[in-house]
């Protein structure tokens, strides 16, 4: 499905949920969000994953200076331009921020003051040690009682834990799709689908599974002289022109190891971690005390990418007979990724790992000499 | 050029607070060789505990040979051989016959020579991968552990609100042998000075694995006091000082002053005690010359404080400003909440007095939210009486350089002085537009 | 067969015709323009009638910034891989690159076996160390773009262009000016800058001898001299340094179609 056809679904999606009486809570971070909560409040979860251009980062410029994050400038754009795709964003009731990157907290603020959305607040620390998930549980606990307050009742645990069980099910499903034969634009098109549906697509994915087994089944498998890579760093957000570029460019991307993908689908928990308590908050923490390559946590962040792309491409490797490169995406600006792609690169290259980073904004402008850059790593690898 | 030698040739405490941060790096090297001190790298005001575990807190540049370091060992001889004093008194008689230039070299000028330095790091970092779209505090000081890194014992972070920031101190653990974290919760829920004692407690552990020495109440409190009393020197020049209608020197060699000591306060010269001395000297100094009438009446020169500063700024702006008539105040650590006093009272607990204070510069300051540090930018402007506010938005700083939309609202709403930007990427690059800039603003006074 | 490798840049447009034993027989050079694609066709006709051949006689391989708009092309392949294969023609021990054109600039490594490239970088999307920088500023300046190397390399004490931006860059020549620096020494300063900028960017990818500076702004001597500076060591240019992309690419379109 293209995005123009998503973005409109979702529009109507929206509408129906409003018609419903349910509000809409917006936010920009990734893996610290209980979405689950929102969902088990009976929000609507909306994650801003929306690729910028010229004109959204240009809107954005009354309100920050041009050397911000490209997609927090967009993230802006959307809401002081409202485009005609995107008039859905004139439903959003709240906006909840967080400190994923400090472009996080800017632009929530920037939202909120000016857009007419009110603001909920959660802080994530940077480490991962006992104090920190102490501090956690205590944002944790405030952002339900907030939400409670809204709601006007308690939100019970169970239906928390509800939630979690049928996300975990979505995501389970989604982590069968990373394994399909299927293109890597294919598989990132569904999984911006589902961050934006949530579990609402699960039979679709499902029905999506099985007929993509029947017909690998049914296929002589043919080989393809794509050049396999991994895709890490920066997201690809909805609308983005990269992943055409890259394919068009004869690369094939296997695995994506971004916020959408594979970041958010490992985020599975065990049955046996699920059954292990009956509070809904501990299961959070576990997953914040787990989720140790975030790339907001210190600090060791990039050490854990490093050998968990290693490990992945060496396990490829054995299975499948071809050393996989890497595609470093790095949205200009980008506090996190911008700072660590040098030495992304340099430890990657001493184990024999090809690198691409490939650092840029959403300005069409650049299109050409991002081509030239893809296409040339493809010939080089 | 900056700071005026003739103005600074009989300041002796400037003189000795410029040697002792040029003069860093021979100071280190005998602290680290001769007495086994353990080197610990500290950026932004936050040396306190490196003290009280028996470290040797260091902002990385201090370990640089700066280009004046012959003159340095010049003056240092003499004063060896004759005490500050006279060595003071025999340069400004030297000087007077223009023969020998030991003096206009050191302090011709001292900011100049370190935000000198400061460009190489920053290219040394550009030519070591760091983007170009870094902000330049960030891109220099990871400059500073490239070049000198291997020198230190350990480096000492805590977390901001600034991403950058956080993933700087952890991109520059390749060049130092161990970090020690120090998580600020970002934001007080009620349980905030708990949790970040237990974190002080877990970095005190670490440094004291560091420097083998233990860290008691007594060893806290200590250096709490003398930087209590080190805040109190630098209130006393912000607020008494600089909004006299005499000063003891030029207003350009004044903000020079405010400039060293906003860079020095961050590891207090590798020295809290001589630092103590030093600014108290410094006060008395000020105090006697205005007293004896030896400085400028800068009465109807508009003060403009320039902020922030501490990541990196242009340092001719407070020349240009003396030049155009107007006063420059630097008052970053104040308005950050980082020169408040720690309350080393006889039954406090030293660590949750620290939690506690670091909490407050938080909320106010750099972990804070945009709202609440523009409201610390209008609460400094008022206590300082700035008759403007100019704000250094530094190229690629996503952190406080995203507020000044907010500022700008806020200061014609709340308290109509004349404010402008000016935009900084790296030293020298954008003079002609600070001038235009500048002199835009001091107009509005006239 | 011979081969046709089209380097279409965003300032020129290049041509270079081999022979059925890879010995380059014909090269031309015009603007590009806006028209991408009638220059690059233009100049394929012209070779075509100049040496009797027609289309089924040449492979043609397209490269460089507008590649993808010559639809008689064979084959594309990005000037990153042009450049590498064409200096090595000149060349057979190049390890590196450095192609400054109008748009880019590059730095490319070669593997010492294979002579593949195995690593590059470019510029980013700013104009600073590009052949567009040079033109912003021999404009402010007022010199021709091919006279401000030679002016360069008068200087004794060149100025200190600090930006490493373009329109800061031209602020600060203004200023310089008015502060009374010579048109040479700032001719010198701005030569340097680039040089700095594009080292910088090429030390990190780890370039090494045998180095060979192609692309326009080879052209300019002094860029090359800074450059060695900058380097520390000795790099080469050859005789037409703006052909190697075309010339890589038509070597290519050979190995093609074996």
């Amino acid at each position: 499905m293209k995005s123009l056809e998503l973005l409109s679904e979702y529009s109507n999606y929206l509408e129906e949920q409003k018609l419903e009486g349910k509000k809409i809570i917006a936010f920009m971070s990734h893996d610290s969000i209980p979405e689950e909560l929102i969902d088990a409040a009976g929000f609507i979860p909306l994650r801003l994953i929306f690729a910028g251009n010229d004109d959204l980062m240009n809107a954005s410029h009354d309100y920050l200076p041009p050397s911000t994050c490209s997609f927090a400038q967009s993230c802006i754009g959307y809401f002081a331009r409202k485009p005609n795709l995107y008039k859905f964003l004139e439903l959003v009731d709240y906006i909840l921020l967080s400190n994923h990157c400090v472009s996080d907290i800017c632009v929530s603020e920037i939202i909120s003051d000016n857009f007419n959305v009110e603001r909920l607040n959660l802080y994530v620390p940077y480490t991962r040690n006992e104090s920190a998930i102490k501090y956690y549980k205590i944002e944790l606990e405030n952002l339900r009682k907030e939400l409670e307050n809204i709601i006007g009742h308690e939100i019970p645990d169970q239906k928390i834990k509800e939630s979690i069980d049928k996300y975990n099910l979505f995501k389970k499903k989604l982590a069968e799709i990373e394994k399909l034969e299927i293109s890597g634009s294919q598989k990132l098109e569904i999984f911006q689908k589902a961050i934006l549906f949530g579990p609402k697509i699960l039979n679709e994915i499902e029905k999506l599974i099985q007929k993509n087994r029947e017909i690998t089944s049914n296929d002589s498998q043919t080989e393809s002289n794509n050049k396999k890579v991994i895709f890490t760093g920066c997201s690809i957000f909805l609308g983005d022109y990269l992943m055409d570029l890259i394919e068009e460019s004869g690369g094939e991307i296997v695995f994506f190891n971004t916020w959408i993908g594979h970041n958010y689908i490992s985020q599975i928990y065990s049955d046996k971690i699920l059954n292990s308590t009956d509070d809904p908050i501990d299961l959070f923490l576990y997953r914040f005390k787990t989720n140790i390559y975030g790339d907001h946590s210190v600090p060791d962040s990039l050490d854990n990418e490093i050998s968990y792309l290693e490990t992945f491409i060496n396990e490829y490797q054995k299975e499948n007979g071809e050393k996989l490169a890497v595609i470093n995406h790095v949205i200009k600006f980008c506090d996190h990724f911008s700072l660590f792609q040098s030495t992304l690169k340099e430890r990657l290259q001493n184990k024999g790992i090809q690198v691409l980073n490939l650092e840029r904004d959403y300005s069409r402008a650049n299109r050409g000499q991002l081509s030239t850059r893809i296409e040339a790593f493809m010939e080089m690898i | 050029m900056s700071l005026f030698t003739d103005d600074v040739v009989t300041f002796k405490s400037v003189l000795r607070l410029a040697y002792n941060f040029l003069a860093g790096r021979e100071y280190l090297k005998k602290k680290k060789f001769k007495d086994r001190r353990k080197l610990i790298a500290v950026a932004l005001p936050f040396s306190d505990l490196v003290y009280s575990a028996g470290g040797v807190p260091v902002f990385p540049i201090r370990m640089e040979k700066f280009n004046i370091n012959a003159y340095l060992a010049a003056l240092n001889s003499a004063t060896n051989l004759f005490g500050w004093d006279l060595t003071t008194k025999l340069l400004t008689f030297v000087r007077q016959f223009d023969v020998l230039k030991i003096l206009d070299n050191v302090l011709d000028d001292v900011i100049h020579t370190i935000n000198h330095k400061y460009n190489e790091l920053y290219e040394l970092g550009i030519e070591n991968g760091i983007s170009s779209d870094f902000c330049y505090g960030i891109t220099s000081l990871t400059g500073m552990f490239i070049s000198k890194g291997k020198n230190l014992d350990a480096n000492i972070n805590y977390t901001i609100r600034c991403s950058a920031w956080n993933k700087y101190s952890e991109s520059i653990k390749k060049y130092v042998p161990k970090e020690i974290w120090v998580d600020i919760p970002p934001r007080d829920m009620g349980n905030a000075v708990e949790l970040l004692s237990e974190n002080i407690k877990a970095a005190i552990g670490e440094l004291e694995e560091v420097t083998g020495n233990l860290v008691t109440d007594n060893s806290l409190n200590k250096q709490f006091r003398i930087g209590n009393q080190v805040k109190r020197f630098y209130k006393t020049i912000l607020y008494e000082f600089s909004a006299s209608d005499f000063y003891p020197c030029n207003p350009a060699t004044f903000a020079e002053i405010l400039a060293l000591l906003g860079l020095s306060f961050q590891d207090y010269n590798s020295n809290a005690q001589r630092y103590l001395e030093n600014i108290s000297y410094l006060v008395k100094e000020m105090r006697k010359r205005i007293e004896k009438s030896i400085g400028m009446d800068v009465k109807g020169m508009p003060r403009i404080m320039i902020t922030p500063v501490f990541g990196g700024w242009e340092p001719e702006t407070h020349e240009i400003l003396y030049r155009l008539g107007a006063r420059t105040i630097y008052a970053d650590w104040e308005l950050l909440g980082m020169l408040e006093e720690i309350n080393v009272s006889k039954n406090s607990d030293p660590i949750e007095e620290y939690a506690k204070y670091l909490l407050n510069a938080m909320m106010k300051g750099v972990g804070c939210d945009q709202e609440a540090l523009t409201d610390s930018y209008i609460k400094t402007a008022k206590d300082l009486n700035v008759d403007g506010l100019v704000f250094n938005q530094v190229f690629g700083c996503h952190s406080i350089s995203n507020c000044y939309s907010l500022l700008r609202k806020k200061i014609r709403k709340k308290l109509e002085i004349p404010t402008t930007v000016i935009n900084f990427n790296k030293i020298g690059e954008n003079v002609e537009q600070v001038k235009t800039r500048l002199g835009a603003l001091v107009e509005m006074f006239r | 067969m011979k081969a046709v490798g089209l380097d279409i840049g965003s300032l020129a447009t290049k041509l270079v015709l081999l022979d059925e034993n890879k010995k380059m027989i014909d090269w031309k050079v015009n603007r590009s323009t806006y028209d991408f694609k009638r220059v690059g066709g233009d100049l394929f006709k012209d070779i075509l009638k100049e040496h009797n051949l027609s289309r089924s006689d040449v492979f043609v391989m397209s490269t460089g910034y507008g590649r993808n708009t010559v639809d008689f092309a064979n084959d594309r392949i990005t000037e990153i891989t042009a450049h590498a294969k064409g200096v090595q023609y000149f060349y057979p021990d190049a390890r590196s690159v450095i192609d400054i054109g109008g748009q880019d600039s590059k730095a490319i490594v070669m593997s010492s076996k294979t002579g593949n490239v195995i690593d590059f970088q470019m510029n980013d999307k700013c104009a600073a160390g590009t052949g567009r920088f040079l033109e912003v500023m021999s404009h402010a300046l007022e010199v021709p773009i091919n006279e401000i190397g030679t002016l360069a390399l008068k200087s004794n004490s060149p100025a200190s262009i600090s930006s490493t931006c373009t329109v800061f860059a031209e602020s600060e020549v203004i200023s310089l000016f008015a502060q009374g620096s010579s048109k040479i020494d700032i001719a010198a300063g701005i030569n340097k800058s680039i040089a700095r900028r594009v080292a910088g960017m090429a030390k990190r990818i780890g370039v090494e001898p045998l180095l060979v500076f192609c692309g326009g702004v080879a052209k300019n001597i002094a860029v090359k001299e800074y450059l060695e500076t900058e380097l520390g060591f000795e790099i080469v240019r050859p005789e037409y340094p703006q052909l190697t992309g075309a010339l890589g690419a038509a070597l290519i379109s050979f190995d093609n179609h074996k």
